[in-house]
């Protein structure tokens, strides 16, 4: 059962600011979406071997080798948080 | 005192940068050290939209070899998985790592007759470097972001909770480190290369203790921690189930915002990279390119040059460059015993008392091995030989070299060292009447002033010789 909680919880996860209403509203869409979901429930696995990707490909790799990447002025051109060469971010704790 | 309930048990997650020469998923360079912030970056390690991540393989090869150096079994399918989170070291806002099937399982690594157990061995890719500006991971006002770390490779060892004193996950650590190195997958010079959680837990509780970096570190974190539990359940407290920050400015640890539980973090495989299917034949031929690992190399070390095993020991784990010094010194010079008797005590000494390792100093198997030839040869006492390896490793300056220009050859003129003990057994009147009482140490004395006095250039049996002859 999805409760405001959960809601909550996963709003916060996610770092978004949710309303009252809004926490109302999802509660109720969370509840449909499960159920809409619930029909793959009905559908026999027994003997399909799990699928981990969409495509059958395996071992696609990338030599060791060293390649030219951005400028650090390029590097920080989309943003304006920017300080001595480094990218400004808020305080992680 | 410890009673029982004190008793605690360690586990450890080990973060080792691997020795690659590209990132892990995009081809910029892994050699960060002393270069300007976000220049060592492209659009896939700096999570910009559209780029997709490229497996590097040499860093899956080195993930097998570690694994099978420590006894664990490889998954035939592994997969990346994405864990969220929103910190500004990852700006995709997931860390590529490994979850649902990781590289390998179920291992060991043997340390003085005691198995540790692994859990399990995984490939990820290192977040970004975060500086705290105006106070310190709780207290900052904000952060400064460099990307050039983020998207190097590295290998997360997890322990079972196996140890039980800080001294055994001091030995684990270095002799995994000593294999990585052997291993060519690791290189401890490299900054920060080496961070460790810790999980600590004492009477029920268990505490993790995150941002270790490098041997030192663990010591502290962990002695500083256990006193910390013990305290509490000493004044009759419960130690409660936490995330603590190790600050290796104060060596204390401080607790942190009960972080996300292992569900929150939402993982789901990476579909932008393909299963990697790793066969038998790809594991034997990495296996054929194993070298010797440290414990056979001490095995080989005691059965070749006929050294103790406690050298052997010393030899090997002080360094991988020590051990190739001893061998390259055994090449040049056929008394492995000499070399390592002088190279544990001596060389170490000094290297020690320098703070440099072998290969950091200026010291060379040639040079070494002829102040040994030189006591060999009698052109100088052994005491000369000690100060010797002190300067060779201080200065670099050859060593025959010194004793050319210094005259530090033994003194052999009988009439010369004559005249010494003359003068000793003039100055030394008590030790005399002892050894006269039947005190026959009191000589010993005697010789160590004889040896002083010739700034320890004399041959101490010349000497014993005479001052037995002037006794009688």
């Amino acid at each position: 059962m999805i409760n405001k909680e959960i809601v909550r919880h996963v709003a916060e996860l996610a770092r978004l600011k949710l309303s009252e209403e809004e926490i109302e509203k999802y509660s109720e869409q969370f509840e449909h979406i499960l159920e809409a979901f619930k029909i793959l429930d009905e559908v026999d696995t027994e003997d399909v071997e799990p699928s981990f990707h969409p495509l059958e490909i395996k071992n696609v790799f990338r030599e060791d080798e060293v390649e030219s990447g951005l400028s650090q002025e390029k590097a920080l051109l989309n943003t304006k948080h920017k300080e001595k060469g480094y990218f400004k971010g808020p305080r992680i704790v | 005192m410890k009673n029982k309930a004190e008793e605690f048990v360690i586990g450890l997650e080990i973060h080792l940068a691997l020795n690659t020469k590209s990132k892990l998923f995009c081809g910029c360079s892994t050699n960060i050290s002393g270069v300007e912030p976000n220049s060592l970056c492209c659009p896939t390690c700096l999570g910009l939209p559209g780029s997709k991540p490229r497996v590097n393989k040499r860093a899956i090869d080195f993930g097998i070899m570690v694994a099978k150096a420590l006894n664990c079994e490889i998954n035939p399918r592994m997969f990346f998985s994405r864990k969220s989170y929103f910190y500004p070291d990852m700006p995709k806002n997931f860390q590529i790592s490994q979850y649902e099937l990781p590289l390998a399982k179920g291992g060991y690594l043997k340390i003085s007759e005691k198995k540790i157990g692994i859990r399990r061995i995984q490939i990820e890719e290192d977040p970004g470097r975060l500086i705290h500006v105006g106070g310190d991971i709780t207290s900052a006002e904000y952060v400064l972001v460099d990307y050039n770390r983020s998207g190097i490779p590295l290998l997360e060892i997890v322990t079972e909770p196996d140890f039980t004193s800080t001294g055994e996950v001091k030995e684990f650590l270095s002799k995994l480190s000593m294999i990585l190195q052997y291993l060519g997958a690791y290189d401890p010079k490299k900054e920060a290369s080496m961070r460790i959680d810790a999980n600590i837990s004492m009477g029920g509780g268990r505490v993790e203790v995150k941002n270790i970096t490098g041997f030192k570190a663990v010591e502290s974190a962990l002695s500083y921690e256990i006193i910390r539990q013990r305290n509490i359940m000493r004044r009759g407290g419960k130690v409660v189930r936490e995330t603590r920050h190790f600050d290796p400015v104060s060596n204390t640890t401080r607790s942190l915002r009960a972080k996300e539980m292992e569900e929150d973090y939402g993982f789901i495989l990476d579909t932008d990279l393909a299963e990697v299917a790793i066969d038998e034949k790809w594991i034997k031929d990495l296996e054929n390119k194993i070298p010797e690992l440290p414990d056979e190399r001490v095995r080989r070390f005691v059965e070749e040059y006929k050294i103790s095993e406690r050298n052997a020991k010393v030899i090997v784990y002080t360094d991988k460059a020590f051990a190739d010094f001893f061998e390259k010194c055994c090449e040049i010079y056929d008394k492995p015993t000499q070399v390592a008797n002088w190279m544990v005590t001596d060389l170490l000494k000094s290297l020690n008392y320098n703070k440099i390792s072998i290969d950091e100093s200026e010291v060379e198997p040639e040079g070494f091995v002829e102040i040994l030839k030189m006591i060999d040869e009698g052109k100088i006492s052994g005491r000369i030989g000690k100060e010797l390896v002190k300067r060779y490793v201080a200065s670099g300056k050859n060593p025959r070299e010194i004793v050319e220009e210094e005259d530090l050859t033994v003194l052999r003129g009988r009439e010369e060292l004559e005249e010494v003990v003359k003068k000793v057994l003039k100055e030394n009147k008590n030790a005399v009447e002892d050894y006269r009482k039947g005190n026959k140490k009191a000589i010993e004395f005697l010789i160590g002033k004889a040896l002083a006095k010739t700034g320890g250039r004399a041959d101490p049996k010349l000497l014993r010789e005479i001052l037995l002859e002037f006794l009688k």
